[in-house]
Order: structure tokens, then sequence, then C-alpha cells
């Protein structure tokens, strides 16, 4: 019975896997702050949780305590500690060989480069005329850049290439949902990028998916779920979505932002009209979307963070609160709606263009407590840390699991595995369909269910294998 | 005298469409649609009539005899096809009038309604299937009615 997949589990493979956490985080966790001797509880009150330990190791899956029998709350919460314990994981501080630093904190010693941003792009492995991508590890200086913007790339820079969350977003003219681009409250384009980690590098490259042509002779794709076994347990396959913002003087200042120097390229077009640009600026994240497959989740772990100044939920702004998606002193505006053609990313938008952003769905309780936890023990770690800005969303996952990691073959009759939450979205990278209508409101797995490939094969969630070439 | 629980309900709806309860209810249950659907029926029923409807299936002894006996009583074989039309369609329709729907109870209730998954099929508009799935033999019937 796939609905006591959860029961199941609780009995025969987590209480091994929290074991071996357990384990793993004693002998490899970096403990932020001694545990406090909680004051003497009052009746009413509930006991103050420990603070969460903050460690480089990216979780094999999700952890589901032994007790009490779980529920939807509670899977909710494990799924969300998890989403928390991925991105402090992955925001770690970086050597050059893409390797955390273990001898350091997230924000230690003030903004970081991070595990993830040394993860591949979808541009440095989809190439033109599907070419082979260079082997991971290969310096993104060595990568094949637009003509305008060779060269141009200085040490410790990263290349900015997409306008919106799906590509060609500028010059489709038929779009499949409500989109457009994201223009913050300076008047500038956001930029995203797309990156993957080795495991799905690997698969790629494995089975030539960079390629249109090989993809003809595939006729499955399952990207690995990683193994929690003891013995050699592995992380799966995980891809992150980006969005940053072009930051002005005052917010580079601000502190509150991870930065990063980009080079950022607009590509050409003929209509609407917009030169090839090439620009240096420093950016600052605003939305991350981690999404990891596992092999209790085989339709994957979405989760998503946002920077805490991008916007308000809806009816609850606070007044001459600067967010960077929203205007306070035009509360009238149509909200989540874009701007009328034409979309030239080289502009500096007018007031009138730029639009007013709003979450839809409330950040549900046990989250905001969760966030609050997380963001106090990063600025444990250094009370100016940029890291403390940022919170999760929510996490979307399957609560009926495929029984393997082929969803497609094992799962047929319920191929998303029935998500909760069932609507999730990012304000920066679901901006305009955010909302509670099934099919048309931003549910990760239910868009991620009709990727394919090329061919039109099931691409396992993934869109980016349509850019082979 | 026993009162109409969402266990009961569940039970009987199972027993009335021929449905896995593990389907119209799962235990981790995101979308709660019987929980809708429940509310749906004792909104619309009497409480002497919904006590009736337990006594009668609880009486039978086992559900398939319970369900035979709401649906061979004249007060309350109206209500249980109903209930079966709740399920099937996602609508809710008068026992008084059978042949009049009342309302589509939720956005949820179209797409999840169990005529689609009879037709091993899926609700104009919403998908649950890959693309090309057109191309290919759909799953078993039991596949989706009645899962090991």
């Amino acid at each position: 019975m796939k609905s006591s997949r959860w029961q199941f589990l609780l009995f025969i493979g987590l209480g091994g896997l929290a074991a071996l956490l357990a384990v793993v985080a004693c002998t490899n966790s970096i403990q932020t702050a001694s545990p406090v001797p909680a004051p003497p509880a009052l009746a009413t009150t509930p006991p103050t949780p420990p603070p969460p330990a903050l460690s480089f190791n990216i979780p094999f899956d999700v952890t589901v305590p032994p007790q009490p029998p779980p529920t939807l709350e509670s899977l909710q919460h494990d799924f969300d500690v998890m989403s928390w314990q991925t991105f402090v994981a992955m925001s770690w501080p970086v050597l050059p060989d893409g390797q955390p630093n273990t001898g350091q904190l997230p924000g230690q010693d003030g903004d970081n480069p991070t595990v993830w941003q040394t993860w591949k792009t979808a541009p440095e492995v989809f190439l033109p005329n599907g070419a082979p991508p260079p082997p991971w590890g290969t310096p993104l200086a060595s990568s094949p850049l637009p003509a305008i913007c060779r060269d141009q790339l200085q040490p410790g820079e990263y290349f900015l290439t997409q306008i919106g969350k799906t590509p060609n977003l500028l010059t489709e003219s038929i779009q499949p949902f409500n989109t457009g681009p994201l223009i913050d409250q300076n008047g500038r384009y956001a930029r995203f990028e797309i990156l993957m980690n080795q495991t799905m590098f690997d698969y790629i490259v494995a089975n030539k998916l960079y390629n249109k042509k090989a993809q003809a002779g595939v006729t499955s794709v399952v990207f690995p779920c990683g193994t929690t076994n003891p013995a050699n347990p592995q992380v799966g396959t995980i891809m992150v979505k980006a969005s940053w913002k072009i930051l002005s003087p005052i917010e580079i200042q601000s502190g509150r932002f991870h930065t990063m120097k980009a080079l950022i390229y607009t590509p050409p077009s003929t209509n609407p009209i917009i030169a090839e640009t090439c620009e240096h600026a420093t950016v600052g994240l605003v939305g991350l979307h981690i999404v990891h497959k596992t092999a209790d989740a085989p339709q994957w772990v979405w989760s998503t963070f946002e920077h805490i100044d991008n916007c308000p939920t809806d009816g609850q702004v606070v007044p001459g609160h600067d967010y960077s998606f929203y205007n306070s002193n035009a509360p009238g505006a149509a909200i989540n709606t874009p701007p009328d053609r034409p979309w030239n990313p080289n502009n500096i938008e007018p007031p009138a263009r730029r639009p007013q952003i709003v979450r839809m769905i409330p950040i549900d309780q046990p989250t905001q407590q969760l966030n609050a936890t997380y963001q106090a023990a990063l600025r444990a770690v250094n009370p100016s840390s940029v890291w403390q800005y940022y919170q999760l969303v929510s996490t979307q996952w399957p609560t009926q699991p495929a029984p393997s990691c082929d969803v497609e073959t094992s799962a047929p009759t319920n191929l998303t595995g029935t998500p909760a939450p069932q609507f999730l979205g990012n304000s920066t990278l679901e901006s305009y369909i955010q909302g509670r209508v099934p099919n048309v409101s931003s549910s990760c797995i239910e868009c991620h269910l009709n990727a394919t490939t090329t061919k039109s094969v099931f691409s396992d969630f993934t869109y980016l294998l349509e850019r082979a070439q | 005298m026993s009162t109409l629980t969402i266990s009961v309900f569940v039970d009987l709806s199972s027993a009335l469409t021929g449905v896995a309860a593990s389907q119209l209810k799962p235990q981790i249950d995101p979308i709660n649609i019987a929980g809708q659907y429940f509310a749906t029926l004792t909104s619309h029923v009497a409480e002497p009539t919904l006590i009736k409807l337990v006594t009668t299936f609880q009486a039978a002894g086992n559900p398939v005899a319970g369900a035979t006996a709401v649906l061979a009583d004249p007060v309350l074989g109206p209500v249980a096809r109903s209930i079966m039309k709740l399920w099937f369609l996602g609508v809710w329709y008068d026992p008084a009038k059978p042949t009049q729907a009342v309302n589509v109870v939720s956005a949820q209730a179209y797409k999840e309604s169990l005529v689609w998954r009879v037709m091993q099929s899926h609700p104009m508009g919403y998908s649950m299937f890959t693309y090309g799935y057109w191309a290919k033999q759909p799953p078993a019937l039991n596949q989706f009615i009645q899962p090991a």
C-alpha cells in the first residue's frame, strides 16, 4: 500500500538512517553554539529546541524520527529540516576544488563563495552543436563564452545568461503559462541560472543527453536517487535554480545579500530589438530552488528559499519597508502582473513598469519557526552574516513516493506521488503563477511531470534536457 | 445510536464505489478530499438520516452487505447514490431530486473524481500522466482503484 510507505520506512529504514546520520552529525558537524541551559519552563511554554547543528554534509535523504508515528505535519517538518540542512551544506565556504572548507562556517568571515556555485551551469553542459561538455572541475574560463564576452571574464567572476526562469523568455511570443521578466524596484531585470551537481552531470555525460541526436536513442531517463546504505552512502541528483538581482551600491553596502561578481550576458534579438551586451555587475541572491532526488522521494524533494526582503505576503505589507520587488508606496498597483512587452533587459525600467510582487500563500507557522531557528544559528556564527537574511518558503515532497527510483515504471497511476504542499512558488521564480488553482498555479512536481527530452521522452522531472543541441 | 464519523464514511464509500479505502483517504493526505465530501454530506443530510445510515451499514456485519442494505432502503438508497455520485463526479446531487446537481464541491473534487480512475484516464485540462501517454497501453484498472 503506497500510502503506508512512510509508516513502512519508519520501521525498517529510517531508524537505521537516523542512527547513521546521528553518527555523521557527531563526527562531521560543527556545532555553532554550546547548548544554553534553558530557563525553567512554564507549564504552558513548550521546551526550547536546541539550536540546529550546522554541517557541511548534504543529507542523503529525509530523516523521520521513529516516534511518534508520522503525520502530514510532522513529515512536512522533517522535509523542511532536510531543506535547511541542504541549504546550509550547499552554502558552505568552498575550496578551490569545489569541496567544502571544513575549517570554516558559513558567513564566518563575511560572505563566502558557496559549494553549489562551483557546480556546472546549464550553458556549460548543453553546448553548441551538442558538443561534449568539458570534464567536471574544468574552470568556467575554459568554457566557450559568446564572442562579445570572450576574454572579459575576470578571476572569481561568474557568468549569467538567463533573463527568465525559462530560456528564451524574451523572444518567445507564446508562453506555456503567464510569465514575464522579473524587474526589481531599481528598474533592473533579475537574472537566473540553473546548475547541477556531479551526480547529475555524470549521468548526462554517460548517456550523452547533452546531444540532441544521441537523445533519439534514449527511451528512458532515470537520474540516480542516491543511497543511504551505510557502507557507501551517496548523495543523489541535485539541481539548483538561482535568481539574482543587480545590486545598487547601497544594497551592496547593506551586507544583507549573498553576492557575487558576475559577467552578465544579454543575447541579441531582432524581435523585439535587443542589443547584445556583456556587463560586469555585483548581483545578490534573491531566490534559490534546491531539487534533490532521493531514495525516499523519487519524485524529488523541492526546497525553495528566498531573500527576506523580496516582497510581502499578500495583505501583510510592512509600511515603509524597502522590498526588492514591491513598492510600499504604491499599494493599489496590480499585483503579480508582468509589464507589457516589449521587454529589454538593457533598459532600466521606469517605476510604472516594475511589477508589484507579493507572496500569495503565506509561509506556514512551523516553517517560520524553523526559519527563525536556523537564522539564529547562522547569526550565532557571525552577527552580520548574510545567510541570516534567507528563509525557507516551503518544501514540496511526494506523500506517496514511487516504490523505486524509476518513477514512470514503478508508479504509473500516481506519477506525482500526491505532493505536499499542493502548491508552492518562489516570489522570484514563479512570480506570476502563484495561487491555489490546480494545473494553473505553481506546483513543482505537477509542472515538472510534463518535462521531456528533445524526443518527447519523459525526462524525470527536469526541463534541462530540452536544451540539448 | 452512532453518529457518522469520517472513518465510517470512508468505509461505506469504499463499499459503495469498489475503490480501496486507502485510495479514498490515504494515511498521509494533503488533499483531504474525503474530508471535503464528508463535510458536504453532513451539511446536506439531516442528522437522523445519517444516524440511520451508520446503523444500517454497520448492522449488516460486513461492508458489502452493509452497502447492499443501505442501497435497498427507501430513505437511505437515494443518499447512498448521492454519495456515489459525489465520489465519482465530485458533484453533490440532491437525494430527493437525483438528477439535479447542486454544486461541484471544489476544483480539487473535479480532478480527484473517481470517474477518471475508472476510465484509466484523466480529467479534461489536467493530466497526471507523462507526455505521450496516449500512445501507450494504460495501466490495469486495479492499479488505479485497488493497488497492492
